[in-house]
């Protein structure tokens, strides 16, 4: 069904849009975003940025008030106007899902192994045995140690890494060509979250990894490129290691002041001034000018577009302090 | 008053709670001081006993065994009515602004809320204290006669802070005061953390699982492991050469910017065991890279060091992360 592209999605000119007061408003503003096969990329933005909208729609998983247009285009198929069996074809099989909080993205009363197999045997006429083999091997791959124990227990059997590990062995069961992961390791103890940065980084095999994070820090430890969303908008990407040397966008500049440093001196923290803007606030121009210390007319006058991988008038060169 | 006086102490304190199993010693004999103007960082994971030893420094837990002392005074065992002014003088700020403020209350009602159960107060000079409170954190007046529903993450804690402020407290307990908020505003609110201290000699009690922000604010830690101490000394000394493994490890788990720390990542196995099933000799054994046979019969105790830090482990030091220091200067 699916032809042999080299991309695992593409992102054509993507609106999410939802109905408030004074019509609809748009969380999700004309987004193009390609992820290539085997790429691991982050979607860093704080709340209210649009990147878990973004990350919903692709699996055609949006709440049911959300009007989404544009494409998103796995193989030949848009998921924006596939038909439910189309779509529910791809999901779980093509392109899968990682939740923030396994405890409650997983059936309480029914077991580990049941819950996985039910996933393989919705996309693959196999027996109930080579189902749950396929169960054992992947619970091994994402490092559950005693697999075949672990997997008749319960969910509230496990602890929350193992829960997580779980879910992420859910999402690789069927091979799929994408995983988006959303904030997948927020819930977790730092030593744990470790472990889930480690599988997420070198345990996925050939799937293609999107992390959605507001952390910085979680998206250079696991990723190869980095796409900056602020207020609907992706504003600069680029691979990891330029981001992080030379950001260009005053708000990723921001983003990186922001976090406390292991620096002795103890200087102050630079916060990013404000807030972003609401969902139904009207906003001329750049839509992060009024927080921007390089802001000028131009900025207010008119929206910049994205080009060279940056959405700025003023983009700014250098290492950030 | 001396400059070094401890405001609080605790000393062999713990706090066992009865569950169906047995009891659960969620605090293990820990020693614990916090002088004026300092700030000290509990850290650990969850299910360490940091968040259940801040709440029984401030006596909302009573202690089963020990003592806590508040200037000099042994407050282990006062009646609520007579912790009243102990209660003026300890607040606390918790994590989740959305959940710590009343959204049907204004936010003149939400900081007048202290002043009202402590002072007699005409409604005129409580709305004036609120205001001032108001306008530590960076807020203006005309926020009174809204709703705490009205505003955003930030302003949220700014409110929080605000509420404990109203009584000019010596000690503030903050447990993960920034986690909740985005990256952009936690800079906001670590910086008026700060500046409060430095105005009013304040001291913070901050639990948090973010080292970097330790590092940023404490110059004490004390990190914990199932209910017990494993380490404890000045901030700058503990993470430029950490002594317990599990500290170690900690520091190595912080998510990195640096590509070498990831490189070098200590990595434990497994969670934290359950507090009900202690495993013996050192609780941490099970997890730590370099345990010998000895660490799963013999219990290490909390030793001082020559340079007053803390550890209990019998090989402190060994372990090492690598974490990238960056210098501003």
């Amino acid at each position: 069904m699916i032809n042999t592209v080299s991309n695992a999605i593409e992102i054509k000119n993507l609106v999410v849009s939802f109905p408030t007061p004074a019509g609809y408003s748009a969380v999700v503003r004309g987004i193009n975003l390609t992820i290539n096969l085997g790429d691991r990329v982050a979607i860093v933005g704080e709340s209210g940025s649009g990147k878990t909208m973004m990350g919903l729609s692709m699996l055609g998983i949006q709440p049911t008030s959300a009007q989404v247009e544009g494409e998103i285009l796995i193989g030949d198929v848009n998921m924006v106007t596939a038909a439910d069996a189309v779509a529910r074809k791809l999901r779980g099989n093509y392109i899968s899902m990682v939740f923030q909080e396994p405890l409650t993205s997983l059936n309480p009363v029914r077991t580990i192994s049941s819950q996985l197999s039910e996933s393989v045997r919705r996309h693959n006429s196999i027996s109930k045995k080579e189902a749950e083999a396929r169960v054992l091997a992947v619970l091994t791959a994402v490092g559950i140690p005693a697999p075949e124990e672990r997997m008749k227990s319960y969910p509230h059997q496990l602890s929350g890494g193992l829960r997580q590990r779980v879910m992420i062995a859910l999402a690789l069961i069927n091979k799929p060509q994408l995983v988006v992961a959303d904030e997948p390791t927020t819930a977790l103890d730092a030593t744990i979250q470790a472990q889930i940065l480690d599988l997420l980084r070198s345990g996925m095999g050939d799937a293609a990894l999107m992390l959605i994070t507001h952390d910085l820090a979680v998206a250079a430890d696991v990723c190869n490129r980095i796409v900056v969303m602020y207020a609907g908008n992706i504003v600069e990407q680029g691979p990891v290691a330029e981001i992080l040397s030379n950001p260009k966008h005053p708000y990723t500049r921001g983003l990186l002041s922001a976090i406390p440093k292991f620096d002795q001196a103890r200087p102050a923290l630079n916060p990013i001034p404000g807030a972003p803007p609401t969902i139904s606030e009207v906003v001329p121009g750049c839509r992060f000018a009024s927080r921007c210390s390089y802001a000028d007319a131009q900025c207010t006058a008119s929206e910049p577009e994205f080009i060279n991988n940056i959405a700025c008038f003023h983009p700014v060169t250098g290492a950030v302090k | 008053m001396s400059p070094d006086k401890k405001l609080i102490n605790a000393v062999d304190l713990s706090v066992t709670f009865k569950v169906p199993s047995g009891s659960l010693r969620a605090v293990d004999t820990v020693s614990f001081y916090v002088n004026a103007g300092e700030t000290v960082a509990i850290v650990g994971e969850s299910g360490s006993g940091k968040t259940t030893l801040a709440l029984s420094l401030m006596r909302a837990y009573a202690p089963t065994s020990g003592n806590l002392f508040f200037e000099n005074e042994d407050i282990t065992h006062l009646s609520e009515k007579a912790l009243k002014d102990f209660r003026k003088k300890v607040q606390m700020v918790f994590q989740d602004p959305y959940s710590s403020l009343d959204p049907r209350m204004t936010v003149s009602q939400v900081i007048a809320e202290p002043l009202r159960a402590h002072f007699k107060l005409s409604a005129k000079e409580r709305d004036e204290k609120a205001g001032e409170s108001l306008k530590a954190v960076g807020l203006t007046a005309d926020f009174l006669n809204r709703r705490a529903s009205q505003f955003s993450g930030g302003q949220r804690q700014r409110i929080a802070i605000a509420r404990a402020l109203s009584l000019d407290p010596k000690v503030l307990v903050a447990d993960e005061p920034v986690s909740a908020l985005d990256v952009s505003t936690q800079a906001q609110i670590v910086n008026l953390l700060q500046s409060i201290q430095e105005e009013r000699n304040i001291s913070y009690i901050l639990v948090s699982h973010d080292l970097r922000l330790v590092y940023h604010l404490a110059t004490r830690v004390v990190v914990m492991y199932l209910g017990k101490v494993v380490e404890e000394g000045a901030c700058d000394d503990v993470v430029a050469n950490p002594q317990h493994p599990y500290t170690a490890a900690l520091l190595s788990a912080v998510p990195a910017l640096e590509e070498a720390s990831r490189r070098d990542r200590i990595v434990l196995n497994g969670a934290p065991p359950s507090p009900i099933a202690r495993p013996t000799g050192c609780s941490f054994h099970p997890r730590c890279p370099i345990a010998r046979p000895e660490c799963s019969t013999n219990t290490p105790e909390l030793q001082t060091m020559p340079n007053g830090r803390k550890v209990a482990c019998f090989y402190p030091g060994e372990l090492q992360p690598h974490i990238s220091f960056t210098s501003s200067k």
